[in-house]
């Protein structure tokens, strides 16, 4: 054999070899556990025949009607429960990676914690997508309040009752928050003809069309005529849209007559003008927003028209004051409960804090009403050793916001707190 | 033994330039000012102001005065105390480069200057606006010329007026702010603006007419509620953080360098604390209002 021989045949040789290992690693990609020929699934049934009945449901996860089992579990060992061969978080994801699009505006919190199984059956379900259950029960599984109010809703949305999916993508949009289809007005309007007569005149021919639909409508559904949210601004309901804005026939007939409280005041008059008296006035009050900094101006679910729930609003500046009482130890009902506003007087006060008492001793009290007649020595008499210019408070020992002690006390443990004034007691 | 000897030369003069990078400034607690001469202690004070004469202003807001004071490093002496009908809630004040003090009352939101003997002089009204809209000064700064640089939260803007009140430029907030706070000109004449809900650090050079984002990096988590705003001659900028008690050193670009101070009620911590400035001589002054004191801290570098 010569030199060139030998080359060739040594090249022919190793490619050989080299396919006979690929197509060798391809069986075994296919075949991962070397089961015997035809044994899939049905060696899997031979010890979990209960999984028979499964088999019949009207739809079918795809591994699972080619007995794929050992796509999902690992017939051996696992560091996972039911054997799974990923992190249950994960796992889904391995096949179905597109469902959280790289753009998407909204995501679905179960998707993003990998929560499939809340709303799909892995293996089969009598309902397409193997969702667990059929139509919006399914959504209403989770969103109770959802559920109470779309049920209770004298008028009804008519997309609502033909389904969650209608407005919403229940993995993630890309398009709009909350999941929405498409932004507002944009999916409003794929139903709602604003060109139409009626909706000219129902909108006193303003071009809402351009506006936020969902800042006047409950799309879910609502008790009050037109399914405006439970609390409208009078002007709003009754059509009077031009005491704030400029006339519908005007070249700009959506913006306002006036700039911040201004506005307001031409009917809120007594309200603003003894705000504007207090010392302290709270900043958003008076800034370009002004009202509209907490308040809607046209309707909302919450009383007093604030713009969501009491805590929401105040905590969307205040992030780090309400964050304090998620962490603390001991809860103070009225943050826990968002009511700022018993202690807080919201647009102005005269006191430090905008506190409606100017006496934080009397402030407490009227909740606390035991520690007002027997409690440590405090009040306007009492001096705070640590500093001649403040009297000993509630708050010199607590933080009424919370903290990570008990008690809501400023150092923990308790005899710590005591001995910053109590000096000779420190060891 | 050549190469040996001079690793550790290269060994300890690094270790003698550490502490200098471990700490950029540190805040020495120098004096606690509690009351005027009459022992009336100060309620609730908000802004407050420095001199290169080593005086410095505070707004004691809650005794409806500003007092004028004078602290040369060791002596403390009260020059003015300031209680006029004309500015009867002073939130706000600032030196005027004659030595005067311009002041912001915050519920008649006006401001007005006052002589260096204390006496109101005349209202600051805003002249030759391009548009009528209300003017709401949240804070002020002057820079060298005694031109006013006015944060007015409702135009959401900032106004620049000649030292009688011209209207001379204005610049815009940006469109995703949250609550200006604070202002300050730098001697360049670029203005420092801070946004305490977005705790965020603004900047606008002299010809900008929108403010820009000095440092995006900032976060909630490092600087909670910043409200007031220091500069010093290194070009250092002190973020006073109301929520934590403490004060944010930044670098020249707005880069986080390290907190200073705790929040606290004895010498040297602050509770809710409202003004900062630093003055010439390296001092830096703070109102901390809910403490009711004036708070004098030697910058040692």
């Amino acid at each position: 054999m010569n030199a060139r021989k030998a080359i060739v045949v040594s090249v022919v040789a190793a490619a050989l070899l080299g396919l006979s290992v690929l197509a060798g690693s391809a069986a075994q990609d296919k075949n991962p556990f070397k089961l015997k020929p035809g044994a899939k699934g049905k060696l899997c049934l031979q010890c979990h025949p209960n999984f028979e009945e499964k088999l019949k449901s009207k739809f079918l996860h795809t591994p699972v009607k080619q007995g794929e089992c050992s796509s999902c579990h690992s017939p051996h060992a696992s560091s996972h429960g039911s054997l799974l061969a990923a992190d249950p978080d994960k796992i889904c994801l391995e096949c179905h990676d597109g469902i959280i699009e790289k753009d998407a505006v909204s995501t679905h919190k179960v998707v993003l914690e990998g929560a499939c199984i809340k709303c799909h059956d892995p293996h089969g379900a009598p309902n397409r997508n193997n969702l667990l259950v059929a139509g919006n029960e399914l959504c209403f599984g989770c969103h109770v309040q959802m559920k109470k109010a779309t049920e209770g809703a004298k008028v009804k949305h008519d997309p609502v009752s033909d389904g969650c999916l209608t407005c919403h993508n229940p993995h993630a949009s890309t398009r709009a928050e909350f999941l929405l289809n498409a932004k507002v007005p944009g999916l409003c309007l794929e139903c709602h003809d604003a060109k139409a007569k009626i909706f000219g005149q129902i909108h006193m021919h303003y071009p809402v069309e351009k506006g936020r639909c969902t800042s006047c409508h409950d799309p879910h559904g609502g008790n009050a005529k037109g399914i405006l949210y439970a609390t409208a601004h009078k002007p709003v309901a009754n059509r009077m849209c031009n005491q704030c804005h400029e006339p519908a026939d005007s070249a700009n007939p959506l913006a306002t007559k006036r700039e911040g409280f201004e506005l307001c005041r031409d009917c809120h008059s007594s309200m603003v003008n003894e705000t504007l008296t207090k010392t302290q006035i709270h900043g958003p009050v008076l800034d370009k927003q002004g009202c509209l900094s907490c308040h809607s101006p046209h309707a909302s679910k919450q009383s007093a028209l604030l713009k969501a729930k009491p805590l929401n609003v105040c905590g969307s500046c205040h992030e780090d004051t309400i964050a304090r009482q998620e962490t603390s130890k001991t809860r103070h009902p009225p943050i826990q409960e968002g009511e700022c506003a018993v202690c807080h007087s919201p647009h102005a006060s005269d006191n430090p804090f905008y506190l409606k008492d100017k006496s934080q001793f009397d402030l407490c009290g009227q909740c606390h009403e035991w520690q007002s007649h027997s409690t440590h020595p405090i009040g306007a008499e009492v001096k705070d050793p640590r500093n001649q210019n403040r009297i000993v408070m509630c708050t010199s020992c607590h933080r009424v916001h919370g903290n990570g002690n008990e008690h809501m006390f400023h150092y923990a443990p308790s005899g710590q707190m005591c001995v910053q004034c109590h000096t000779k007691f420190r060891r | 033994m050549r190469s040996y000897k001079f690793t550790i030369a290269v060994v300890l003069t690094l270790l003698t330039g550490l502490p200098a990078w471990a700490s950029a400034v540190t805040l020495r607690h120098v004096l606690s000012v509690y009351a005027d001469d009459k022992e009336v202690g100060l309620n609730q004070p908000l802004g407050i102001a420095c001199s290169d004469e080593a005086r410095f202003a505070v707004a004691d807001t809650g005794n409806k005065r500003v007092l004028l004071f004078k602290f040369d490093g060791s002596a403390l002496s009260l020059l003015q105390n300031i209680k006029s009908g004309e500015l009867p809630d002073p939130v706000k004040v600032a030196f005027d480069p004659q030595g005067g003090l311009v002041v912001l009352d915050g519920k008649a939101r006006r401001l007005a200057r006052v002589n260096d003997e204390g006496k109101f002089l005349r209202y600051i009204e805003p002249k030759g606006m391009p548009d009528g809209r209300t003017v709401i000064p949240k804070s002020f700064s002057l820079d060298s010329q005694g031109n006013i640089f006015i944060l007015d939260i409702f135009g959401a803007r900032v106004l620049v007026l000649d030292p009688d009140g011209k209207f001379l430029r204005q610049v815009s907030f940006p469109s995703d702010y949250g609550f200006f706070s604070d202002l300050l000109v730098t001697p360049k004449g670029s203005i420092l603006a801070v946004d305490s809900v977005e705790s965020a650090l603004y900047v606008a050079a002299p010809d900008d007419k929108i403010f820009k984002v000095l440092n995006s990096n900032l976060e909630k988590s490092q600087v909670r509620f910043p409200i007031a705003i220091g500069f010093d001659e290194r070009n250092f900028i002190y973020l006073l953080d109301k929520h934590s008690g403490s004060v944010a050193v930044l670098g020249p670009d707005g880069s986080l360098l390290e907190h200073k101070l705790s929040e606290g009620w004895t010498e040297g911590a602050l509770w809710y604390p409202a003004g900062i400035c630093v003055n010439d001589y390296g001092r830096a002054f703070i109102s901390d209002t809910d403490n009711n004191r004036v708070q004098v801290f030697e910058l040692v570098r």
